[in-house]
This record gives structure tokens, C-alpha cells and sequence, in this order.
């Protein structure tokens, strides 16, 4: 097993839900629990960190952390309320994987979450 | 001016406990820098660091254990000379091996440190798998510790905790070795870490 090998892949996104009623929480925890699955299932990678983060003024935050997909996430903060649009850094931290394969497997699982939850998320350009 | 570092591997919680730490000095009127070194394109604990108005420093371009440990001593005289902390928490990235970070400190030349600490952080979660395909790595992260912190210790097993505990013994028996959770007075902590702030 390659797992020495460290490409991380970050990226911003932008997530628009008009119907999300608050529940940011379930969705960040299911996009990063979702990339570990896919990132893991060849049994060739190691999840080094997967985590996200939002900034809100007056010093609020809201980070999620993934460390494997069968763990339960970690949050710190939260997202104030009545927001359906999110700016979202992404961290993907995996041993054993390709920077391109790690960017493929980040968005088009965003995209399949994206569709499931009725919103988009879109990578800033 | 003391150094504390923090190391771990990815995913251990050391910005979680750092945050804690900053946030406990800074009530004792702890004039504090943090050193963070991420790897990835945009860092994430350094943006958060920022938005609790924490005082942060960070190496960019690489990894503080390889190709940045020129930067290191630099940031560090530069931190003496300009802002003089009465402490200063480098967070290595999880992927850095701290011997080469302490390897590092000693071709520092500013006012010479009051004390210089290294704790080293184990998520017992996972520690077992990390411990068979990342031996050389956690080893490092033991053995290169004054203090070696379990993290986690609510949300793990006893025996994983047994297991942390036992290769932490293992690697340096002279470590002292404690177990952290979210409700740990971290008063008791800082105490054993940094004296110096009592």
C-alpha cells in the first residue's frame, strides 16, 4: 500500500439550498463522510483529514472534521440561522491517492449530494 | 519567550486542544504567537485561528519538517525581535515529523527560549491502524514528546486507550503520558506542560 504518498486537494465551494431548514450539519457531515467512502472502498488509501470550514462576522464559525468514514464527525461553531447559502473550504487530507483523483471524487460526490438535497454546490473559479 | 510544540497526526485534535490552550493563556494575560504550518492549498486552522482574533503566524509552501525548517528559524527570530510572546505554539501539519522540527531549534539565534516543550497528541480512534501503515510517523510523534496526550478518551475504548497509552510507554518510557477529553479541567494540564504560566 503506497500510503506515504500525501497529495492534498483543497478547494471553495459554494453550496445554495433554499429548502436546507438549518440542516447544514447533516449535509457537510454527509459530503465528507461520502468522499472518505469513496476515497477508501479500493482499500488503497488512508484518510489522513477531510474538513470544511465556514466564517460568519462577529467571529462565528462552523468546521466540520471527518477522520474515517465508519467515525462519527466532529463539529465546532455552527451556521447562523436562516441562511440557504454556505462558502465552504474543503480540505481533503488522504494517503495513497492522486490530487486529480481526490478533486474527481470531491465534486462529483458534491454534485450527487447536490441533486439528492435539491441545491448546488458549485467550486469557486 | 517559551516554546510549546504541539504535534500529532491528521485528525488528532491538536487544533482543537491548541485553540483550547491559546484561549486559557490568553485569559492568564499570555502574550501568545501561534506558528501554524498546514499543508494543502488553503488552510483551514489557520483562516479559523484568525476569525478568534488569535495571533497567527504561518509557514507557507511546503512542510515545516522538510523544506521549511529554514523558515521555522527565521519566523521564530523574527517573532523575538518583533513581537516578543512570552509563548509561542508551533502546530506543525499532522503529516510533519517533529524531530526534525526540534532538529531545527537549535541553529535559532534570538533570545535563547525559557523553556521548550514538545507534546504530542494520540487519537486512540484509530491509533492501532495509524500504528501498522504509518509506523515510523507515530513512533516519531511518541518518542520526540515530553508530555504525550490521548485525545478522545470520551469517545474511545478502554482498550484503545490501553493501546495508546502501551506504545507510548513503549516508545519513551520517560514521557508523561495523560488522558484528554472534552471535560478535562485543562487547568490540570497547563499546569504539568507549562509551569511557568503558575
Amino acid at each position: 500500500m503506497d500510503v506515504l504518498k500525501l497529495e492534498p486537494y483543497a478547494v471553495t465551494l459554494h453550496f445554495s439550498f433554499p429548502d436546507i431548514q438549518g440542516r447544514w450539519e447533516e449535509l457537510l457531515s454527509q459530503l465528507l463522510i461520502s468522499i472518505a467512502e469513496e476515497s477508501t472502498k479500493s482499500g488503497q488509501a488512508v484518510v489522513g483529514h477531510i474538513k470544511t470550514l465556514s466564517l460568519f462576522p462577529e467571529n462565528q464559525f462552523f468546521r466540520v472534521s471527518v477522520i474515517a468514514p465508519d467515525i462519527p464527525p466532529t463539529t465546532e461553531g455552527g451556521v447562523p440561522p436562516g441562511r440557504t447559502e454556505l462558502v465552504v473550504t474543503l480540505n481533503v487530507l488522504i494517503y495513497g491517492m492522486a490530487q486529480a483523483d481526490l478533486e474527481e471524487i470531491a465534486l462529483s460526490t458534491a454534485e450527487k449530494l447536490a441533486a439528492e438535497w435539491k441545491g448546488r454546490i458549485y467550486p469557486e473559479t | 519567550m517559551n516554546l510549546l510544540l504541539f504535534s500529532g497526526f491528521l485528525g488528532s485534535g491538536k487544533t482543537t486542544l491548541v485553540l483550547r490552550v491559546v484561549q486559557y493563556a490568553l485569559e492568564k494575560d499570555v502574550k501568545v504567537a501561534i506558528l501554524v504550518n498546514e499543508i494543502g492549498e488553503v488552510g483551514i486552522d489557520n483562516q479559523l485561528m484568525r476569525q478568534l482574533d488569535m495571533n497567527v503566524w504561518e509557514l507557507l509552501g511546503g512542510c515545516i519538517c522538510c523544506t521549511l525548517s529554514a523558515d521555522l528559524v527565521s519566523t521564530l527570530e523574527q517573532l523575538d525581535r518583533e513581537y516578543s510572546p512570552d509563548l509561542v505554539l508551533i502546530e506543525p501539519s499532522g503529516a510533519a515529523d517533529p524531530r526534525s522540527i526540534l532538529r531545527a531549534l537549535p541553529f535559532y539565534k534570538g533570545t535563547p527560549f525559557e523553556s521548550q516543550t514538545a507534546v504530542s497528541i494520540l487519537d486512540p480512534l484509530r491509533l492501532e491502524m495509524l500504528y501498522a501503515v504509518m509506523t515510523p510517523l507515530i513512533i516519531s510523534h511518541i518518542q520526540n514528546a515530553d508530555f504525550v496526550l490521548v485525545t478522545k478518551c470520551d469517545l474511545a475504548e478502554d482498550e484503545q486507550i490501553a493501546f495508546a497509552r502501551r506504545i507510548s510507554l513503549e516508545h519513551n518510557p520517560e514521557a508523561s503520558i495523560f488522558n484528554v477529553d472534552p471535560d478535562t479541567p485543562l487547568s490540570v494540564l497547563m499546569e504539568k506542560i507549562t509551569p511557568w504560566m503558575f
